[in-house]
């Protein structure tokens, strides 16, 4: 069985990205910017040795994984990270992110890694889990635009 | 060359140029690999909608659906379009999920990691060869619309408009498919708009017309010629189980999966095109046969077709007999459809020989940057090859289409039996997709006048049944993935202890 002390530099950032509450291949392969193809096969061997489970063997839950105890265990994530995904139910770069948007309404992915100097494509898992907390609304027919609800304000302020 | 002429090239050279603009617009958002196949995940459900349906509404299929209607009547017309947009509604609200969760951009991609390398190695040269036949049937009818207008040779029609398509896609990528495709499916959908009441204003209504052609079987049972249930091309079961299948295994959806916005844009957009599909494409287009057998009696003297090819220039008959103004619309209205269609292959053509074969066998380290210009240069390239394939072969687009389904439908059987049953072993997938490429490929081929799929069975039921019959027979006597294996507990590591991955 592959110890914690053995597990690649890809295997602790899947972890990572589960962890702060990214669940299927794709959010964790953007988040990590990555491929999703990279992902699958890490989560072959992470599965086998006992540190996520996937949610499904057929259908939808084919490419969703959790963490099992194991994989908790192995699992560091910063304190900042800690206290936000406790109190928001969102990554801390989710809360920088909404924090860009509450200053900047309608503003596009880009314009936000651009700020932060992040890839946009990694941001993109972020803005869909601050969509999904109720703190952020997209808009815009061509590029994605994004501004902040009212519990985003408050939640930013 | 007359003044209705001259309009209508005029605007072509406009609409040509358009395209140009748009695609260079797109191109100032490309910053990575991510952007140029996949529009950064940023594509809305509105957007999705009009450019998976334009998809729908292609060169061929502007010359098909009247025809079939001619040909086999009504229904046989309506079930062809009708199933094309229930097919693509079930797409979005089971696989597009799916896929849009993997992030995985092509099959081959898929079976590698569902499978093993030999499956994806089949699949990747099945879906290729898929691939450059679909580019080649969209470049020979592009070229067709072009030709008669401009007064120029095959070639050079072909070479023209491949070449306006092949510049905004270098630029661009699926931005610029997506910007194009939208501004085509609007043309389209507004430009068959006014021929319709065109065409009902000088002809008359629907009714009328069904009623002055009730000889040529205007409403004849529902399946028409191949009836409901047959096995033979265009039986309603066969042509809805083709559209549905085609939808899956169509590599251009799959990357507007991957680059839609989230899973709630990606099943709204679908239903979307299923929409604007069965409103726009379905009754009218079965009309345009109808009228044009009212309009021009020579198609079809007594109530007869003089002969099954003749339906499938009802559009472009049609077209001739509109007022000045009208049939330049018209004439954008065929430029996009075939347009609309190449364009989107050709990316996914792209996306499939640059991380298929490039990322694989190349360059396996390269960044999301450094795969930016080698897509721009093979999505180009495969234009090319196909291009100079349509220009120097005979094949009309019937038989180029007909490769298509031999090709695009055999990798598609292990991916959904797949997902359904987990113990599938990689032995019976490489094995399913092999022979059932091979199977169907013979059947196609097969020298009986008429052919075996017209009046047997089409190949898709070959592709089908022999895909299903290996992976049922093979399945059990190899052995699966780890999470297939009978004793495989999700609380106990497989591994034995001291392995390292």
């Amino acid at each position: 069985m592959m110890s914690a002390a053995k597990l690649s530099e890809t295997d602790r950032k899947i972890l990572e990205a589960v962890a702060k509450g990214f669940h299927t291949f794709a959010e964790i392969a953007d988040a990590n910017i990555m491929e999703g193809a990279a992902v699958a096969t890490a989560v072959e061997d992470l599965e086998m040795d006992g540190y996520v489970r996937r949610r499904g063997y057929t259908g939808f839950g084919f490419n969703e994984i959790d963490l099992t105890d194991r994989g908790r265990g192995a699992t560091v994530l910063s304190d900042k990270d800690k206290e936000a995904l406790k109190a928001h139910g969102v990554s801390s770069t989710a809360l920088e992110v909404l924090k860009f948007i509450r200053a900047h309404p309608g503003t596009t992915v880009v314009d936000i890694a651009e700020s932060l100097r992040e890839s946009a494509i990694a941001l993109v898992p972020h803005c869909n889990a601050l969509i999904s907390a109720g703190l952020v609304q997209d808009s815009g027919l061509w590029r994605r635009t994004f501004t902040a609800t009212a519990k985003g304000q408050q939640v930013a302020s | 060359m007359d003044g209705k002429l001259m309009v209508m090239l005029i605007m072509a050279v406009v609409y040509f140029l358009g395209m140009i603009l748009l695609g260079w617009i797109a191109g100032r958002w490309i910053k990575s690999v991510a952007d140029y196949f996949a529009s950064g995940r940023e594509i809305g459900w509105v957007v999705l909608g009009l450019s998976a349906a334009s998809i729908m509404i292609s060169g061929t299929t502007l010359s098909a659906i009247p025809g079939l209607a001619i040909e086999s009547g009504f229904w046989t017309g309506f079930n062809f379009m009708f199933s094309s947009a229930v097919g693509i509604i079930l797409f979005g609200v089971t696989l597009a999920r799916v896929i849009r969760r993997s992030g995985i951009y092509t099959v081959p991609e898929w079976l590698r990691l569902r499978y093993d390398e030999k499956t994806r190695a089949a699949a990747m040269v099945s879906i290729i060869i898929a691939l450059f036949f679909t580019t080649m049937a969209q470049i020979v009818g592009l070229a067709a619309v072009v030709a008669p207008i401009t007064g120029w040779p095959f070639w050079l029609a072909a070479t023209v408009s491949t070449a306006v398509f092949l510049i905004y896609l270098y630029v661009g990528g699926l931005w610029a498919v997506v910007i194009t495709t939208v501004a085509q499916a609007v043309i389209v959908c507004l430009g068959l708009t006014a021929s319709y009441i065109w065409a009902w204003v000088t002809y008359g209504s629907w009714g009328d017309v069904l009623a002055k052609t009730a000889n040529v079987a205007a409403m004849d049972s529902f399946g028409g010629r191949g009836g409901t249930f047959g096995l033979a091309y265009p039986s309603a079961i066969t042509v809805a189980v083709i559209w549905l299948l085609l939808w899956f295994a169509t590599q251009e959806n799959w990357i507007r999966a991957i680059g839609a916005r989230s899973e709630r844009h990606i099943v709204k957009g679908f239903v979307f095109a299923g929409a604007i599909i069965a409103v726009f494409f379905t009754v009218g287009m079965v009309m345009f046969g109808y009228y044009a057998m009212v309009a021009i009696p020579d198609i079809a003297p007594g109530g007869k077709p003089v002969n099954p090819f003749v339906g499938y220039g009802a559009y472009g008959m049609l077209v001739t007999q509109m007022p000045a103004g009208l049939n330049g619309i018209a004439l954008l209205v065929g430029l996009s459809a075939a347009m609309s269609t190449a364009s989107v292959i050709l990316v996914a053509a792209g996306a499939i020989i640059m991380r298929d074969v490039y990322g694989r066998y190349f360059h396996p380290t390269a960044t999301q940057e450094q795969l930016v210009l080698p897509g721009r240069l093979f999505t180009t390239l495969f234009g090319v090859v196909a291009l100079v394939a349509s220009v120097f072969t005979n094949f009309d687009a019937g038989f180029l289409l007909s490769l298509l389904f031999t090709f695009t439908v055999p990798p598609m059987v292990p991916v959904v039996v797949g997902m359904l049953w987990k113990r599938v072993t990689s032995t019976a997938a490489f094995w399913s997709v092999t022979l059932s490429c091979l199977a169907s490929l013979v059947w196609l081929l097969y020298p009986a006048t008429p052919p075996l799929w017209a009046t047997s069975a089409h190949m898709l039921w070959v592709a089908i049944i022999v895909g299903l019959v290996v992976l049922f027979v093979v399945t059990p006597f190899t052995k699966p993935k780890y999470y297939g294996e009978k004793n495989f507990d999700r609380a106990v590591p497989a591994r034995p202890a001291g392995e390292v991955a």
